[in-house]
């Protein structure tokens, strides 16, 4: 009997139930028998699918013998390994594990796979790891914990001489497998693991910062750390490129599931998928699925291989698959930077076109006004022609009648070159081209002036005038031609619409916080208030007039007001119909 | 002489002026225009003169001085001639002498000339009235305009007066036929 056996059956034995402790006997027996098995088994698979196939697949020669009947050959690779291990465990068995307990074997083993900790966990969340480091790591953890862990068992059976465990290898003490360096008072497991841990995070982490990762590297460790900002990019990206046909696949998948169910699952996947059956290419993601089949039974790493060997891969190297992702990731900046710029532009594009109707705007004034002095400029042009050619055409025309003619002639030709000049001068002042000719001027002096120059008109209208000065008002830096050129304006206006002998005007000044005001008060027929913020615009010219249509160029207030503004003053009006209006101007005395 | 009355309401004088007229017409300078022709001819235009004294012919603008050489010229060739300054004085001629040309200008206060050739176009008893623009606006699309509400003629201003002339005078004997 086994000595492990002996604590489940000696309870029954003491009771003397014979046949409770064979039943007992049996069922630990053909447990450990199960496990062992299972073992074994797990352990052939292993073998053949990630180290024997893979290896043998690099040969182009086994390549070719495995696509062709491998299901024989897999089997007799996993019999071989079965027998193999169970060979190699009966041989630790005897000459190893009877001095160590079960539990202390599996802790070394623990110990074994803990080496690949400090990789797996900085392989996740460390992007500077790099290959290099995890390799050097791993091999001098593994090498530690052989040396601290099962060295020792082989010393202990007869392998090497035991003054290495008392004396330190080759005689140097720091390097006693149970007290490496001097370290004491730890069991062996701790011991062994503390080093070879230690030894494995610190090569890991010292030549990966020491060795700068290729960009490779450092991609695909950002793509892996920052797995979750790429997921959707790397499902919607077709990793698998090439062509393979369907009947090559369902062969492949043949050879390890039987024909039959390789149809079945053929036309299952194409059904579920609504995958064209007809075409002989495969559906990538047919592909795909066959692979993951095999994976299942040959392993993942032959599985890809088999795939490669039947389907004309273009291989996607994995600088591709980074590029891919690189080239996502920059499509979306782009995308991005894209629609930024479309904002701005569609922002530039209202700005445009705010300028545009502006520019139009303008070019419709502009047009107005061309239109209106081309008319403005026919008309005289029209009465000169027409009565010039009368005059010319009859020379029998009385005296008198042909005078009245040639008299409108000039009067007409007067008020053509006025016009002109006027255009002219509003020009000037537009396109800023006007300069002021300054001096010290008192605002009574051009006033007086002003009247003076139209005085003849005064008389003849029968008008009255009155000028009440603000004597307190200083002298001030003026243009003096061009105010007098204001005030007679709105002095002839004043005197046009005023009634013959009946007219009122009141001239006044006031000095008011350093500013002038000059007032021109009239009791003429006044201006509809429609009209009166118009008026200062050029060519306007009151539509509605119950009178004859002023005359004028229509240009003498748009004219003054571009004066008055040059002096940076102000000009308004105030006026009611059949009372009078009164307007002011308002210049700087400062 | 014409020149002082055009001041005044042409409708006050209408028979002085014909009778001025009836003198212009024995007047030798208007028979020089037609001189060198032959004397049926002359006899013919002579008939003509004696129509134009029965055909009446409104001229219309705001310009005194234009309207005054528009008086004169179409008062030589012998028509009755109306004035008006604007255009509801010219609708108010229209309606009461009922004028078979009339002279239009464009812009003017109150009631333009687009409005005054429409309201003419647009009565059958005034159906037979011909217009003529004479507008400083001469532009393609004002020419359409003025053709569009009905104009017979579309003179831009400035404007030769024979040709004006000429061309009233066709636009009145194209309606009444002397034949």
């Amino acid at each position: 009997m086994l000595p492990k056996f002996r604590a489940t059956t000696a309870i029954p034995l003491k009771f003397d139930q014979k046949l409770l402790a064979l039943i007992t006997y049996i069922g630990g027996f053909s447990a450990a028998t199960s496990m062992i098995i299972v073992e074994t088994i797990a352990l052939s698979v292993m073998i053949s699918n990630n180290l024997v196939i893979p290896a043998m697949l690099k040969s182009q020669r086994f390549k070719r013998r495995l696509i062709g009947d491998s299901s024989t050959l897999i089997n007799n690779i996993r019999r071989t390994s079965i027998v193999l291990i169970i060979l190699l465990s009966y041989l630790y068995y005897k000459t190893i594990a009877g001095q160590y307990s079960l539990v202390s074997i599996g802790m070394v083993s623990f110990t074994a796979v803990a080496q690949f900790t400090p990789t797996i966990i900085g392989g996740i969340f460390w992007k500077t790891g790099n290959r290099k480091g995890a390799l050097i790591g791993l091999v001098v953890g593994a090498l530690i914990w052989f040396y601290t862990l099962i060295f020792p068992s082989i010393i202990a059976a007869g392998f090497f001489s035991n003054s290495i465990m008392e004396e330190g290898l080759l005689g140097l003490k720091f390097l006693k497998p149970f007290a490496l360096f001097g370290l004491n008072g730890m069991d062996t497991i701790s011991h062994g693991l503390f080093w070879s841990l230690s030894f494995n995070t610190g090569c890991y982490m010292y030549f990966s910062l020491n060795r700068k990762a290729t960009s490779l590297e450092h991609n695909q460790a950002v793509i892996f750390v920052d797995i979750f900002n790429y997921t959707s990019q790397v499902e919607s990206t077709s990793i698998w490129r090439g062509t393979a046909y369907v009947s090559e696949l369902q062969i492949l998948l043949g050879n390890f599931f039987g024909e039959t169910r390789a149809e079945r699952v053929i036309k299952l996947f194409a059904q579920k998928y609504k995958i064209n059956a007809d075409n002989p290419k495969a559906d990538p993601r047919m592909v795909t699925y066959v692979e993951k089949l095999l994976a299942g039974i040959i392993g993942a790493a032959s599985a890809r291989i088999m795939i490669a060997s039947i389907s004309k891969e273009e291989k996607i190297s994995t600088e591709e698959v980074i590029s891919i992702l690189k080239s996502s990731q920059e499509l979306l900046s782009a995308n991005k930077e894209l629609k930024r710029k479309s904002v701005a532009l569609e922002r530039a594009t209202s700005e445009l076109k705010e300028a545009n109707e502006i520019l139009k705007t303008t070019d419709k004034l502009k047009d107005d006004f061309l239109s209106t002095v081309a008319h403005e400029i026919r008309t005289p042009i029209t009465s000169i022609r027409a009565l010039s050619e009368i005059v010319h055409d009859n020379p029998e025309m009385d005296l008198e009648e042909r005078e009245h003619f040639l008299g409108t002639v000039v009067k007409e030709s007067d008020r053509l070159s006025r016009l002109i000049n006027q255009v002219l001068d509003l020009e000037k002042y537009e396109s800023g081209k006007q300069i002021l000719d300054k001096e010290t001027v008192d605002i009574r002096n051009i006033i007086n002036d002003s009247i003076d120059l139209l005085s003849q008109q005064l008389k003849e209208k029968g008008i009255q005038l009155t000028f009440k000065p603000d004597y307190f008002a200083p002298a001030f830096e003026a243009d003096k031609d061009k105010l007098v050129q204001v005030v007679v304006n709105l002095l002839s206006n004043a005197i046009k619409f005023c009634q013959p002998n009946a007219g009122q005007i009141t001239v006044e000044t006031h000095y008011v916080e350093g500013q002038i005001y000059t007032s021109i008060q009239d009791n003429g027929i006044g201006i509809d208030k429609n009209f009166q913020r118009l008026i200062f615009d050029k060519f306007f010219q009151a539509e509605d007039q119950t009178i004859k249509k002023p005359k004028g160029s229509g240009l003498g207030l748009a004219i003054s007001k571009k004066i008055v503004e040059l002096h940076q003053g102000q000009i308004w009006m105030e006026s009611t119909v059949g009372k009078g209006s009164k307007f002011t101007f308002m210049t700087s005395a400062v | 002489m014409f020149g002082r009355q055009f001041q005044t309401s042409y409708i006050e004088h209408r028979i002085t002026n014909i009778e001025h007229r009836k003198t212009n017409i024995e007047h030798p300078n208007i028979g020089k225009q037609t001189s060198n022709t032959q004397t049926s001819k002359n006899e013919h235009q002579t008939s003509k003169k004696d129509m134009k004294e029965l055909i009446k012919v409104l001229v219309v603008d705001d310009e005194p001085s234009i309207l005054m050489s528009l008086e004169f010229l179409m008062k030589k060739e012998g028509y009755q001639v109306f004035i008006a300054r604007d255009g509801s004085e010219a609708i108010d001629i229209i309606n009461q002498e009922i004028p078979l040309i009339i002279i239009l200008d464009i812009m003017m206060p109150n009631v333009d000339g687009y409005e005054v050739c429409s309201y003419v176009k647009n009565n059958s008893h005034l159906s037979h009235a011909k217009v003529v623009f004479l507008s400083a606006k001469n532009k393609e699309s004002d020419i359409e305009k003025g053709y569009s509400v009905g104009a017979d003629l579309y003179v831009p201003k400035p404007f030769s007066t024979k040709a004006l002339v000429a061309k009233v005078n066709t636009l009145a004997f194209g309606m009444i036929k002397t034949e």
